[in-house]
C-alpha cells in the first residue's frame, strides 16, 4: 500500500514529545506494535497533562480510553468511512486556512527544508487532466512540458524524475527540482496540455459532500469532526494521526490516504513530536560489515520485472503476458480471472485465492511457513477452498511447516516441525514507538522440543531448506552458501549458520562493539553455548556476539533521534503523496475506470467499482463489522493456551444499546448474524455502549476448526483434539459477486491494496 | 510484627485491562485452570460529558488488617504475617471453607484436587526476597505500584497520601492494603455493558 502513498522512511507518532494524536482503527493501550509500550507512552504523557488524543474506532477497545484518564476520547465511527472522516477534517483544514502551505508549496525536499519542515509533497506538482493525452492522469514529467532536464549522471544507478510545477516567483512552468516554491492551487495549459496541480486535484472529491454529510456517512457528528480538526491543527508539527486497522477494508486506500493526507496537511513528517521514522536498523541479514547475507552467488535473475507473484501483486492486469496474448488474439478489453493489484505487495490472501483457482498459474509444489492464510481470511467459501486444497489435481504438493497443525497446514501433504519463539534466531528493527536505532536480536533461549536429528542439529524449517536447498544445488545453500566480507566462504546448514552471522555484523556496525567480559559470559551462562554456534562466526567476531546477545542486541544512544531545527535526527528524503499517480492510472479491467488519486470516499465496492448497495439492500442488511484484534487470542494462535482460554472462553457479535433496543435483543441473547451470501455468525450478543451504531464488533482470533481443536490421525496414530480450541466464531465476510461466478472462488478485497475486506460489508441480524 | 506493612495501590486511570497481570500471576503461582488470585473486571461506562469509557478494575485479595477469613479459620492456617499481608499455610488448611464465605471481596477460591484454598499472597516468595509481585513486574502501564506503607519515604506511601487512599466496601472498615485511585469517580459512572471477568460475562448487562 506504501508504493500509493509516499517514498521514504516508515514513520509512526512520536509518543514522547506530541501534543496531539488522532488514532484511527488502531487503539492505544488495545493493540498496536507493540501495544505494551503503547500502552505505557500514552498513559505517561496523558498523565503528564502534555497532550491530548481522541481514538476514532468503531469498537471501543480495552486501552488507554479509561473512565479517569484525562485528555484522551474514544469517537464511534460507522466501519470502513474513515476516508470520509478525513475528508472531511481536509475540507475544514481547506476552508480554515488551517494547514501548512509553505509545506504544500515546496516542491522538493531542499525547499521543504527551507520552509522548516523536513518533506515534500507533490501537492503542487502538475497533473495532465486531458482525456485525450495519452499521459493522461499522470503526473507531467520534463518531456510532457517541453522542458530541458539536466545531463544524466553517467554514474548513477537510476536517473531522478523531473516532474513540472508553475515556479511562484516567475509565474512559468519549472522542474520540479528547480524550484524554490510552486503555485499550489493552479489549473492551466502547459506546452498546449491541460494540467491540474495535485493540490487542485485533491479540492475536487473532498468538496462533492459538505460536513453535514459527511458526518451522515461516519456517524460522527459535526461539531466532533470540526473540534478534532481544530485540535489536530492546533499544534504545529508536534500533531499526527495514526491508522490501521481501517485500512484492512474495501475502502483502505482511502483510509491509508487519508491519514497520510491528514499528516502532509500540517507537515509533521519527521519533525520531533510529529510524525517521527521509526524501524531503523543497522544492515544485518544484508551485505553487512562482516557477511554478505544479502548477496547470493548464482541467483538467478528474478523479480517483480520479469516474473510474477502467485498473488497478482505488483503489476497491473494490463502488463501481464496474458493480457498481451488475449489482446493479441483479438479480444477487445479482456477481463482477468481475478483481479491485479499494482500497488500490492506479496499477499498471502490474495496467493490462496491464486492457489484454488489455478490463476494465474497453477502452484504444483506449494511450501507454507509459520502460515494459517485460511483462519486469516474472512471465512466466506471456506468449504469451498479447502476442498480444493485438499485436492492433489489442483495442488499436487503441499509441504507446510509450523508448530501446530492449523487450519492451512491440516491439508499439506507433508508437515515439517517448526521451532517456536523461544527456540529460534531473528534480527528484528525495534518497534512500539520506541524511535531509537538499533536491533532486538532473538535466540535460541531453549534446546527446541522437536526431534533430534542424527547429526545432532532439531528440526525446523531453517534445517530443513538447508537441508533440501544443498540436495537441489540451489544458490546460496550448501558449502560456500555465504561470502565474508574478507572473501572467505562459508556453509549453511543450520539455523545459526545464517543469524549468528547476522550477528556479527550488527556487532561490527559503526562503532563496532566491544568484546563481553569473560566473567560476563560467565555471569550470563554464554560459556556455555553449543559448539556449532562459536564456529558459525571467527574466532575474532565471537566475543562481540556475545556482547550482542549478552545485550539483547544492538541499540544506539536513543538522543540520535532528535536532529536539529525540530527534525529527526534519522530524517531523510521523505515525500508524500497528494496525487498518488500510481492508483490514478490503474485501469479498473472490470469496468474501464480509473479511482481518483486524491484522498476521497468512496463507498464500499466490489471489484468492477460497482457500490456494494446497487447489489444488496441496506435495508436488509444494515450493519457492518468492524472486526479488531483480540485481547486473549493473537490473528490465527493463542487458542492453544488453556491460560488464554481460561480468560476469555469464546467472542461475541457486539451491538449498539440503540440497535439491540430496535431489535429486541437483550445481553446474552443468541443471535445470527448473516451475509447477503448467506454465511452466518451465530453467538451470544454483548450489547454495549461501546460500540458505533449499526456496527457487530468481532474479537479475531475465535473459531479454529483445526489448530488442535481437531481429532488428528497420523499413520493410524489418533490424538484426540480439544474442543475448547475452537470456541467462538470466526468472521464471515460478503463474497465479491463481480469476480466470484463461474466456479471462481475469491472474497472481497480493497481494489488498491488486496488487503482481504475484514472491516465493513453487509449483514442482517436477528435473534437465533 | 515487624515495621513494614506491604500493600498496592492501583491507578485506574491508568490500567488498559490488558490482563498480563492475571497471566504472569498464574505463571508465577501455578494457579489451577478456572481460578484466580488477581483478575480485571471490564465494563463501558458513560462519564459526565456522555462520552464512553472503557473502566478496568483490577481485583485480588485486599489483605485485610481486620482480615474476616482470618477470624474465622479454625485451624490458624490463615493467618497474618509480620509484613501485615494475610497468608495460608497449606498444611494446616483443612479445606473447611469458612474463609471464603466470610471474605467479602470473593477472593479465595479452593483447589479442586487437594481441596486446599488459595489467594493472592502478594507473591510472598518474591516480596521475601525484595522483589515485586509478578502481576506489579509485569504491568505493562505501571497501574499497580508496591511497597511498604509504613515507610513515608516509599513511592506508595506518598502516591496513597496524595488521594490514592479509596478502598472496595469502604464500608466494611476492614482496613484493607489494597487501595486504588479513581475508584469511586468510576463506580459512580453509569454502567453501560456486562462486567467482564478478563473477557468472560461476569454480570450480564441489565439495560438502562
Amino acid at each position: 500500500m506504501r508504493a500509493l502513498t509516499d517514498t521514504g522512511n516508515a514513520l509512526e507518532p512520536d509518543l514522547e514529545e506530541c501534543e496531539y494524536v488522532l488514532w484511527m482503527g488502531t487503539f492505544p493501550g488495545s493493540n498496536g506494535k507493540s501495544m505494551q509500550s503503547i500502552a505505557k507512552q500514552v498513559a505517561e504523557r496523558l498523565a503528564q497533562g502534555k497532550c491530548k488524543m481522541d481514538v476514532i474506532d468503531p469498537v471501543l477497545g480495552n486501552g488507554n480510553v479509561t473512565p479517569t484518564m484525562e485528555g484522551i476520547n474514544w469517537i464511534p465511527i460507522k466501519p470502513a468511512t474513515n476516508g470520509a472522516f478525513c475528508s472531511a477534517v481536509v475540507r475544514w483544514m481547506i476552508e480554515n486556512d488551517a494547514y501548512a502551505a509553505d509545506l504544500l508549496a515546496a516542491p522538493n525536499y531542499a525547499a521543504g527544508m527551507a520552509a522548516g519542515f523536513a518533506s515534500f509533497t507533490n501537492a503542487s506538482h502538475l497533473v495532465i487532466v486531458d482525456d485525450a493525452n495519452p499521459n493522461n492522469r499522470k503526473l507531467m514529467r520534463a518531456a510532457d512540458a517541453g522542458l530541458e532536464t539536466p545531463p544524466a549522471d553517467p554514474e548513477a544507478k537510476t536517473q531522478p524524475t523531473y516532474y513540472v510545477v508553475i515556479d511562484e516567483a516567475t509565474g512559468q512552468p519549472a522542474l520540479h527540482t528547480a524550484s524554490d516554491r510552486a503555485l499550489l492551487d493552479w489549473e492551466g495549459e502547459v506546452n498546449g496540455v491541460k494540467v491540474r496541480t495535485g493540490f487542485s486535484l485533491l479540492r475536487e472529491p473532498i468538496f462533492e459532500r459538505d460536513m453535514d454529510e459527511y458526518a451522515e456517512i461516519t456517524g460522527v457528528s459535526r461539531g466532533e469532526i470540526e473540534r478534532i480538526a481544530r485540535e489536530f491543527t492546533s499544534h504545529g508539527v508536534k500533531s499526527s494521526t495514526r491508522a490501521a486497522g481501517s485500512t484492512c477494508a474495501q475502502t483502505g486506500f482511502d483510509a491509508s490516504m487519508g491519514f497520510r493526507t491528514l499528516n502532509t496537511m500540517i507537515g509533521c513528517n519527521q519533525m520531533i513530536g510529529g510524525n517521527v521514522p521509526f524501524g531503523l536498523a543497522p544492515t544485518s541479514t544484508g551485505d553487512g560489515p562482516r557477511y554478505k547475507l544479502g548477496a547470493v552467488k548464482g541467483k538467478p535473475d528474478v523479480s517483480t520485472k520479469n516474473a510474477t507473484y502467485i498473488s497478482r501483486t505488483a503489476r497491473p492486469w494490463q502488463k501481464t503476458d496474458e493480457y498481451a496474448a488475449r489482446v493479441a488474439a483479438g479480444e477487445k478489453d479482456p477481463q482477468p480471472k481475478l483481479p491485479w493489484y499494482p500497488a500490492g505487495v506479496a499477499s498471502d490472501n490474495q496467493a490462496l485465492f491464486s492457489v484454488v483457482n489455478q490463476y494465474p498459474y497453477q502452484a504444483k509444489i506449494m511450501m507454507t511457513w509459520m502460515n494459517n492464510v485460511i483462519q486469516n481470511t474472512p471465512n466466506g467459501l471456506r468449504a469451498a477452498v479447502t476442498e480444493r486444497l485438499a485436492d492433489p489435481a489442483v495442488v499436487p504438493l503441499h509441504i507446510a511447516c509450523d508448530v501446530v497443525v492449523g487450519e492451512l497446514a491440516q491439508y499439506a501433504d507433508y508437515i515439517v516441525p517448526d521451532t517456536n519463539p523461544f527456540e529460534s534466531f531473528g534480527v528484528v528493527a525495534p518497534q512500539g514507538h520506541w524511535h531509537g536505532k538499533g536491533a532486538g536480536v532473538r535466540w535460541q533461549a531453549k534446546v527446541p522440543g522437536t526431534m533430534e536429528l542424527p547429526d545432532g542439529r532439531y528440526a525446523s524449517f531453517e534445517a530443513f531448506i538447508c537441508d533440501v536447498g544443498r540436495a537441489c544445488g540451489v544458490p546460496g545453500f550448501g558449502d560456500d552458501a555465504i561470502a565474508g566480507a574478507d572473501g572467505s566462504s562459508w556453509a549453511l546448514d543450520d539455523v545459526a549458520d545464517y543469524f549468528l552471522k547476522a550477528v556479527a555484523n550488527l556487532a561490527y556496525a559503526e562503532p563496532v562493539i566491544d568484546d563481553i567480559s569473560d566473567e560476563e559470559a560467565r555471569m550470563q551462562g554464554l560459556d556455555d553455548l553449543p559448539a556449532s554456534w562459536k564456529a558459525a562466526v571467527t574466532a575474532e567476531e565471537w566475543p562481540k556476539v556475545l556482547k550482542a546477545l549478552s545485550r539483547g542486541g544492538r541499540f544506539y544512544p536513543v538522543f540520535t533521534r532528535v536532529g536539529k531545527d525540530g527534525r529527526s535526527g534519522y530524517a531523510k528524503e521523505y515525500q508524500s503523496f497528494v496525487y498518488s499517480e500510481l492508483r490514478a492510472t490503474n485501469k479498473n479491467p472490470y469496468s474501464g475506470t480509473f479511482a481518483c488519486g486524491t484522498l476521497g470516499y468512496t463507498p464500499e465496492s466490489f471489484a468492477n467499482w460497482s457500490p456494494m448497495s446497487e447489489w444488496y439492500s441496506p435495508e436488509e442488511y444494515p450493519f457492518a463489522a468492524a472486526n479488531y484484534k483480540p485481547r486473549f487470542r493473537t490473528v490465527t494462535m493463542e487458542a492453544n493456551s488453556p491460560i488464554m482460554r481460561d480468560l476469555c472462553a469464546e467472542n461475541y457479535l457486539e451491538i449498539s444499546l440503540e440497535d439491540a433496543a430496535a431489535l429486541g435483543i437483550r445481553d446474552g441473547d443468541r443471535i445470527r448474524a448473516t451475509t447477503p451470501a448467506g454465511d452466518v455468525m451465530e453467538a451470544p450478543a454483548m450489547v454495549r455502549a461501546g460500540v458505533a451504531a449499526g456496527t457487530i464488533g468481532i474479537a479475531h482470533g475465535y473459531g479454529h476448526e483445526a489448530y488442535g481443536a481437531q481429532d488428528v490421525d497420523i499413520d493410524g496414530a489418533m490424538t484426540k483434539g480439544n474442543p475448547a480450541i475452537g470456541s467462538g466464531f470466526n468472521i464471515q465476510q460478503v463474497v465479491d459477486p463481480v469476480v466470484a461466478k463461474d466456479g471462481v472462488l475469491y472474497g472481497a478485497a480493497d481494489n488498491d491494496g488486496s488487503t482481504p475486506l475484514r472491516n465493513g460489508g453487509m449483514f442482517k441480524i436477528e435473534k437465533a | 510484627m515487624s515495621d513494614i506493612r506491604l500493600g498496592m495501590l492501583i491507578d485506574l486511570s491508568r490500567c488498559v485491562g490488558c490482563n498480563a497481570c492475571a497471566v504472569a500471576c498464574k505463571q508465577e503461582n501455578g494457579v489451577p485452570l478456572g481460578k484466580f488470585n488477581t483478575w480485571i473486571e471490564s465494563w463501558d461506562v458513560v462519564d459526565g460529558s456522555g462520552r464512553v469509557r472503557r473502566a478496568n478494575l483490577p481485583r485480588l485479595c485486599n489483605h485485610c488488617t481486620d482480615a474476616p477469613c482470618v477470624d474465622v479459620c479454625p485451624t490458624g492456617a490463615s493467618f497474618h504475617a509480620e509484613d501485615g499481608t494475610v497468608q495460608i499455610d497449606p498444611d494446616k488448611c483443612i479445606g473447611c471453607k469458612y474463609c471464603m464465605a466470610a471474605c467479602p471481596y470473593s477472593m479465595r477460591w479452593c483447589d479442586d484436587e487437594t481441596g486446599i484454598v488459595g489467594k493472592c499472597t502478594f507473591c510472598h516468595t518474591r516480596t521475601a526476597n525484595g522483589m515485586d509481585p509478578a502481576c506489579v513486574n509485569t504491568c505493562i502501564s505501571s497501574a499497580r505500584i508496591f511497597g511498604d506503607l509504613n515507610d513515608p519515604d516509599s513511592e506508595i506511601a506518598k502516591r496513597v497520601a496524595a488521594g490514592g487512599d479509596e478502598v472496595l466496601l469502604a464500608e466494611l472498615n476492614l482496613r484493607p492494603h489494597v487501595s486504588y485511585r479513581g475508584l469511586e469517580e468510576t463506580q459512580a459512572m453509569e454502567a453501560a455493558s456486562a462486567k467482564h471477568k478478563g473477557g468472560n460475562v461476569y454480570e450480564p448487562y441489565e439495560g438502562r
